[in-house]
């Protein structure tokens, strides 16, 4: 039975591939993250604006390692000692900390911010195929009651740039027509205009057409109760900060860790549960959870616990070594991990064709 | 009513942020086990202030490295004297060239990490470009293993953690060894031979790779002894063998109180690399998954 697959589940998948990089070096185990998530993209991307995203966030993954690259020449002190050329270098005042900018730029160096630089390109990677997969207005629907007007915000904001970029659009387009400079400064700040009544009047009804369906109402709610949900939240949030700090913090008492981060769970959990009492809305045709759903986020748990418990026992071969430089090696074991999330590309139910409006051909929509 | 809410919220807020704050002076100093870095001057060592990379040192300077779990008092600086003299006596100054002694001292058997044994102490008389960095001097003297910054290993000790955060610092501070330069006297008074002959016998300077390199200095017959705790270091050896020449063959459990003066380098193997036929195989596995995404998305896209 073809049908999207929940959104919440690409995003659990794009997760598990993104802990499994930010936890090695490794050139070619990030190559392969990135191929095994273009291949569930290509099989698995709906017909959608927004499914170009991977490639996008492919070409913004090569900027980062240009960048990290080039402050690494720059900026930061070499390592190892096969000096490929010398830039002239600069030592700053002691006021900005005595660093030294240009200098001897090495091989290792070089080589060790390509290998940084690839595992953050890894990390952009997967949350490219993420929003490639997975529709943003679905997953909107699915956050829970709490976070409505959050929510509510959010696909506002999300459908306002588009719009913006067809107002533009449209607005040179009649410029042209009557023969007036488009381009330039000058062409800008004409188009500006148009455009920005043009937002402003479309909010305007938007909110009137929100309005009239009853957005915004509230179920009535006694003032205990109201209070008790902001409490919990608030003791929450604050219980959660204090745990993750201490977490965090080697040095913070063991009591504060693990136990504060429970208890902020739990009272956040309650406040949410309270807070999504308020809303009184029903949900049109909800996105099932079924078995291709547990199947994936099975893949995105094997694929990062496998990192993790890899990384924490000092599995050898996650990190290539830099200097001096050597092959990197190639674990199995880390190898078969990322290609368990492979699955969702066969696992997953197959998408619904897209319906071809009344009078248009197959060949006309590229079908 | 509302001023009530906002005051209850105020203090809710202002608890919160002092319960850190008053639980903080419970809790316990955590110690890290890392190699830190000392300026020889005086006969003292001293405590650099400021990274190796961000360092110039000048000539005739002493630079020490120690492998220690911070927090010990007495435990925490290299456990011999910053002699230059010692260590580069046989390395001649050259013209346009700094001399810096490098002392290493990679610490108590105790402080290892689990299934380490520290190397015994070493020296190493560097003879590099007067701009070389207190880093580019130890890189010349040892291979170093950098994370983030962080000097993580020399010499490819330790294996594999970089400055680690330990549960408590070993209060043993009278265990380390007595700061000496000279050497022991030993019981054995015959010559021995060297395990391997040194590839330079005189003090050569060797091609400077990146600005700095390591010439080869050999140990004065009379002030050092040369120790040999691992097997992965490479050997020292002196050119004729003298009197007061000695090779401890098994790997001591604390490091010996001896400082060996190095001819050349310490090098490690890297450990944890691959074979270039597995990076090939790999290459052609990514090759096929990511061929086969692109001939999708392809055939799939209009």
């Amino acid at each position: 039975m073809p049908r999207m697959l929940h959104p919440g589940a690409w995003w659990l998948w794009a997760t598990g591939l993104a802990i499994a990089a930010s936890r090695i070096n490794n050139p070619l185990l990030l190559l392969l993250i990135i191929a095994v998530a273009g291949l569930v993209v290509a099989a698995r991307r709906p017909r959608a604006p927004w499914s170009r995203s991977f490639g996008v966030f492919l070409r913004i993954g090569l900027i980062v390692i240009a960048i990290r690259v080039v402050f690494q020449v720059i900026v930061a002190a070499p390592i190892g000692v096969t000096v490929l050329f010398t830039l002239p270098s600069v030592t700053l005042p002691d006021v900005l900390a005595g660093v030294r900018l240009g200098g001897p730029v090495t091989a290792e160096s070089i080589l060790a911010a390509i290998y940084d630089g690839l595992r953050l390109a890894t990390i952009l990677a997967c949350v490219g195929a993420a929003n490639s997969l997975a529709s943003p207005a679905r997953l909107l629907k699915a956050i829970p009651a709490a976070l409505y007007e959050f929510g509510v915000s959010v696909v506002v904001a999300v459908t306002f740039a588009p719009q913006l970029v067809a107002d533009l659009d449209r607005v040179r387009a009649t410029r042209r027509l009557r023969g007036r400079p488009e381009g330039g400064v000058r062409g800008a700040a004409r188009a500006a205009v148009p455009v920005l009544e043009g937002a402003l009047e479309r909010s305007v009804a938007l909110a009137a057409a929100m309005d009239s369906r009853g957005y915004g109402r509230q179920a009535e709610r006694s003032p205990g109760v109201r209070r008790a949900t902001t409490a919990a939240l608030l003791i929450g949030l604050v219980a959660l900060i204090i745990g993750v700090y201490a977490l965090l913090d080697a040095s913070a008492p063991a009591y504060l860790g693990l136990p504060m981060l429970a208890v902020g769970l739990a009272c956040g959990l309650v406040g949410f549960a309270l807070a999504g009492r308020r809303s009184t809305r029903t949900r049109y045709r909800p996105d099932p959870w079924a078995w291709p759903e547990w199947g994936v986020a099975a893949c995105a748990l094997v694929t990062a616990s496998t990192f993790l418990a890899a990384s924490a026992m000092g599995m050898t071969g996650l990190v290539a070594p830099v200097d001096p430089p050597a092959w990197p090696a190639v674990p199995p074991l880390a190898v078969i991990g990322i290609l368990v999330s492979v699955l969702p590309a066969v696992i997953t139910p197959p998408l619904p064709r897209p319906r071809i409006p009344v009078g248009l051909t197959r060949e006309a929509v590229g079908a | 009513m509302a001023h009530r809410r906002v005051l209850a919220a105020t203090i809710i807020v202002v608890a919160a942020a002092l319960a850190p704050v008053m639980t903080a002076t419970a809790a316990q100093a955590a110690a890290y086990r890392y190699w830190s870095y000392w300026l020889g001057a005086d006969g003292q060592w001293g405590f650099a202030n400021v990274g190796p990379s961000s360092r110039v040192p000048a000539d005739g300077t002493v630079d020490g490295w120690r492998f220690s779990v911070s927090g010990v008092a007495g435990n925490d600086r290299p456990s011999f004297a910053p002699d230059f003299e010692t260590v580069c006596f046989e390395t001649p100054a050259q013209e346009g060239r700094k001399r810096v002694a490098v002392i290493v001292d990679p610490g108590l058997a105790q402080d290892a990490p689990d299934g380490e044994q520290p190397p015994g102490a070493w020296a190493l008389c560097v003879v590099a470009d007067t701009r070389a960095s207190g880093y580019d001097i130890l890189r010349a003297a040892a291979s170093v293993r950098v994370d983030d910054g962080l000097i993580c290993s020399i010499g490819g000790y330790p294996a594999r953690e970089c400055a680690v955060v330990v549960d408590e610092p070993t209060p043993k501070p009278s265990l380390s060894p007595k700061p000496s330069t000279t050497p022991e006297p030993t019981t054995t008074p015959a010559p021995t031979k060297s395990p391997r002959p040194a590839p330079t016998a005189t003090p050569t300077s060797a091609p400077a790779t990146g600005g700095a390199g390591a010439t080869a200095t050999t140990a004065t017959p009379s002030a050092a002894v040369v120790t040999m705790p691992s097997p992965q270091r490479t050997t020292s050896s002196s050119p004729t063998p003298s009197p007061t020449a000695t090779r401890t063959p098994e790997p001591t459990p604390t490091p010996s109180p001896s400082l060996s003066v190095l001819a050349g380098p310490v090098t490690s193997d890297p450990g944890e690399g691959g074979s270039a036929l597995g990076v090939g195989a790999a290459v052609l596995g990514i090759g096929v998954i990511g061929g086969g995404a692109v001939v999708l998305m392809r055939r799939r896209s209009p």
